[in-house]
């Protein structure tokens, strides 16, 4: 935690070691800490942060060659790295969840956040300095990378002019409106060797990740089939998800995270997209509020139908819900939220039932683009994979309206 | 009181052997005999029911039945049932009504120009949970319905096993999975709304078992001509472990209520060591096929109209059909 350090440089070091996913940092370290003067105050990794401030320089240039060593990094990124200054953009539902997640993550700082003017008190007691002019914030602050979570027609404008200044960029799902605004993006981080991440949390979620995983153990086969819902009464936090121009609808915002997810455990894009779709009065237009979305990835070893439903249609005392089952040639594997979870709460009015986890898919999400920048790699979630599930959600959008399959590849 | 008296054409579907164990419970009816085509099994039947045989389908039909109930290989419904219609028999036939949509036609129009009752068996619908989702939808209680998501997956019936073989046999069965399981979910759509497909979209695939010649898997979305979606998973996905058969589920978008069906699950967990780690879930939950079978009787003694009929069965076997049509098109095609 940041603010138990003495200076970030050394925070930087404990959550490098922390977040070596497997592996033996632990053993390590206490083997290097009982032969090393420098490090005899050390007595577990959690202390790292806490007490690096009495190692000597020598004994810092030792441990970040060494950490280098084991994460196979380039040392200078673990001896020299500050924590990064993250710029925000925008202070809604996901704005506010990725400020905090910032916050918690020792390599990284936030700097200054963009919102409106309500939002000005949350933001300063944040210890972040607030904007209610985007260009401005631009202008003024100096950023490492910056984190948008505007709404979604508004991204490419945003992400352009921080690309421009060189800064890295996490995009909030979907990546933008229309395809060639998501092109747009992809070159100019290509251009300036900018890395761009997308949160497309799914990735990032243990459940989720549990589910990739026992199918590579073949646990049931090889999987043929996914099935995901998505259902939930319509976002109430905002209106611009009622304009189609800006939100795309039920189909780009939300049922996208299980296309994108279907596409990744499939490893390729399907070739055939088909959609049927209800339209709902949802503010004050009638809108697709319901989607039920068919991805054919053809004969293949592997995925080959996908299908997936999202609502926005839920009454309003139905809780959020997920499910997903994949179905291979020796056995089925399913969970959903509502399921069986750890921890149900009952108050009064209702009841709330979670899945809990130390760190959640947003916090992971947030790691991960931090982690890429120090190590100087791709983030999970390229821009090219953002773009793709742009693409299957746009198909599915005019599938739904012209009652017509579309073939994927030629689809613009 | 009068015995109405059954006539079982065929125990090739299981549920003759369901269907028969409802009908023995009930002290109006009596069962006239029964025939079928597979001799091993009209000796077994013969020999553990004690039941008169009958040769084929016309003596069957030429006994003193009161009505003939259908329970043959989906391709021979159609045989089956004209030959009743044709000797003044009321039909009780289980689903899918036909394999084609003419034979479907045929019966219909052969029940009504004899005046004889054509049943069509969705005993979904006479679950207490579809009643009560029905009553909630008719009442306007649950608003405008705005779109309905419907599962009906299965285990695939044992391809190994020569009594449940011809389910995933397309000479026998008229397809697979999407023929077996679409039009279960279809019907009750019908039911509870009103409206009118205006295309489908399907997808029939083999993606889980090697060895038979049918689809195993699917996917199918209508397109209503009032503007609303609907969806229906008719995929034999479970595997052989899942702890049951299968599932009928549905979520249903009133502008007043959300309302899910998850029809089969009212079960106990049964943990068997014989299983290994295997859960299985054991059912305590209503008996549909008693409460269709017992209305269908009814409206026999008390010559009422079928509570499920023979356009019903017509439709909900088209949305099939439409499915294969379009996954051999590739796109959507018109109702």
């Amino acid at each position: 935690m940041n603010q138990s350090c003495e200076s970030p440089r050394q925070c930087s070091l404990s959550t490098l070691i922390y977040q070596r996913p497997h592996g033996d940092a632990n053993d390590w370290l206490v083997s290097l800490t009982e032969n090393h003067p420098g490090f005899a105050k050390i007595v577990d990794l959690a202390s790292v942060g806490k007490v690096a401030g009495f190692l000597t320089s020598q004994a810092k240039s030792v441990l970040s060659i060494a950490i280098a060593a084991i994460l196979s990094l380039d040392e200078s990124n673990v001896m020299m790295m500050d924590p990064l200054k993250i710029g925000l953009f925008g202070f809604g539902f996901m704005g506010k969840t990725h400020a905090l997640n910032v916050k918690n993550n020792p390599n990284a700082q936030l700097s200054a956040v963009f919102s409106v003017e309500k939002d000005r008190l949350d933001i300063e007691q944040l210890g972040a300095k607030f904007y209610d002019d985007w260009h401005e914030m631009i202008a003024a602050e100096i950023f490492d990378a910056v984190i948008i979570a505007t709404p979604t027609f508004t991204h490419a404008e945003i992400g352009l002019a921080a690309i421009n200044k060189g800064w890295h960029v996490f995009l909030e799902k979907p990546m933008e409106r229309t395809l060639g605004k998501c092109q747009l993006l992809n070159e100019a981080a290509e251009k300036r060797q900018i890395l761009l991440g997308m949160g497309h949390v799914l990735r990032f979620d243990d459940e989720y990740l549990a589910i990739k995983e026992k199918i590579a153990s073949g646990a049931i086969g090889i999987p043929k089939m996914v099935r995901c819902t998505r259902r939930g009464p319509p976002p109430g936090w905002s209106t611009w998800f009622f304009d189609e121009e800006k939100s795309g609808t039920v189909i780009l915002d939300l049922t996208i995270h299980d296309l994108d997810y279907i596409c990744w455990l499939a490893g390729t894009a399907p070739k055939h997209v088909t959609a049927s779709a209800s339209s709902i009065l949802l503010g004050n237009n009638n809108m697709f509020g319901i989607s039920h979305v068919v991805l054919d990835f053809e004969a293949s070893n592997g995925i080959e139908l996908g299908f997936a439903e999202a609502s926005w249609a839920a009454t309003a005392s139905y809780p959020f819900s997920t499910s997903i089952e994949v179905a291979g040639t020796d056995g089925m594997i399913s969970s959903q939220v509502p399921g069986k979870h750890p921890i149900e709460i009952y108050s009064d009015k209702s009841r709330e039932a979670m899945n809990v986890f130390s760190k959640d898919g947003y916090a992971n999400e947030i790691d991960d683009f931090i982690i890429a920048i120090v190590e100087g790699r791709p983030p999970k979630v390229s821009g090219a994979d953002g773009m793709l599930a742009v693409k299957v959600c746009l198909a599915a959008l005019e599938s739904a309206k012209s009652h017509e399959t579309f073939d994927l590849e030629g689809f613009t | 009181m009068k015995k109405i008296s059954i006539g079982i054409a065929s125990f090739a579907h299981m549920h003759a052997y369901s269907y028969l164990n409802v009908f023995k419970h009930m002290n109006n009816v009596d069962i006239a005999g029964f025939c079928d085509l597979d001799e091993n099994r009209a000796e077994r039947i013969r020999s553990e029911f004690n039941l008169p045989f009958f040769a084929d389908y016309d003596a069957l039909a030429r006994s003193d039945a009161d009505a003939i109930l259908v329970t043959t290989e989906n391709v021979r419904h159609v045989d089956a049932a004209i030959a009743a219609l044709e000797n003044g028999k009321d039909v009780i036939v289980e689903k899918p009504i036909a394999t084609r949509l003419d034979d479907a036609q045929k019966m219909i129009d052969l029940a009504r120009e004899n005046e004889r009752k054509l049943f069509q068996c969705y005993p979904c619908r006479f679950h207490p949970s579809a009643r009560k989702v029905k009553d909630l939808i008719a009442s306007g209680a649950a608003g405008d319905v705005q779109g309905i998501t419907a599962t009906n997956h299965g285990c695939m019936p044992d391809h190994e096993n020569p009594e449940t073989a011809w389910f995933s046999t397309k000479e026998l069965a008229g397809g697979g999975a999407v023929m077996d399981h679409t039009t279960h979910a279809a019907d009750l759509i019908f039911w509870f709304t009103d409206w009118i497909p205006a295309s489908v979209f399907g997808i029939a695939r083999r993606l889980f078992h090697g060895d038979i010649n049918c689809d195993d898997a699917g996917m199918v979305l209508i397109n209503f001509d009032n503007g609303i979606a609907a969806s229906i998973d008719p995929s034999w996905s479970r595997p052989v472990s899942f702890p049951t058969w299968g599932d009928l589920t549905m979520i249903i978008y009133g502008t007043k209520m959300t309302i899910t069906i998850d029809m089969f699950n009212q079960n106990i967990n049964v943990f068997s060591n014989s299983a290994k780690k295997n859960a299985t879930w054991q059912s305590f939950g209503s008996d549909a096929d008693a409460q269709m079978l017992e209305s269908y009787i009814s409206a026999i003694a008390n010559d009422t109209d079928p509570p499920v009929g023979g356009e019903d069965g017509y439709k909900a076997l088209k949305v099939a059909l439409k499915a294969y049509e379009s996954s051999d098109k590739g796109t959507f095609v018109d109702w």
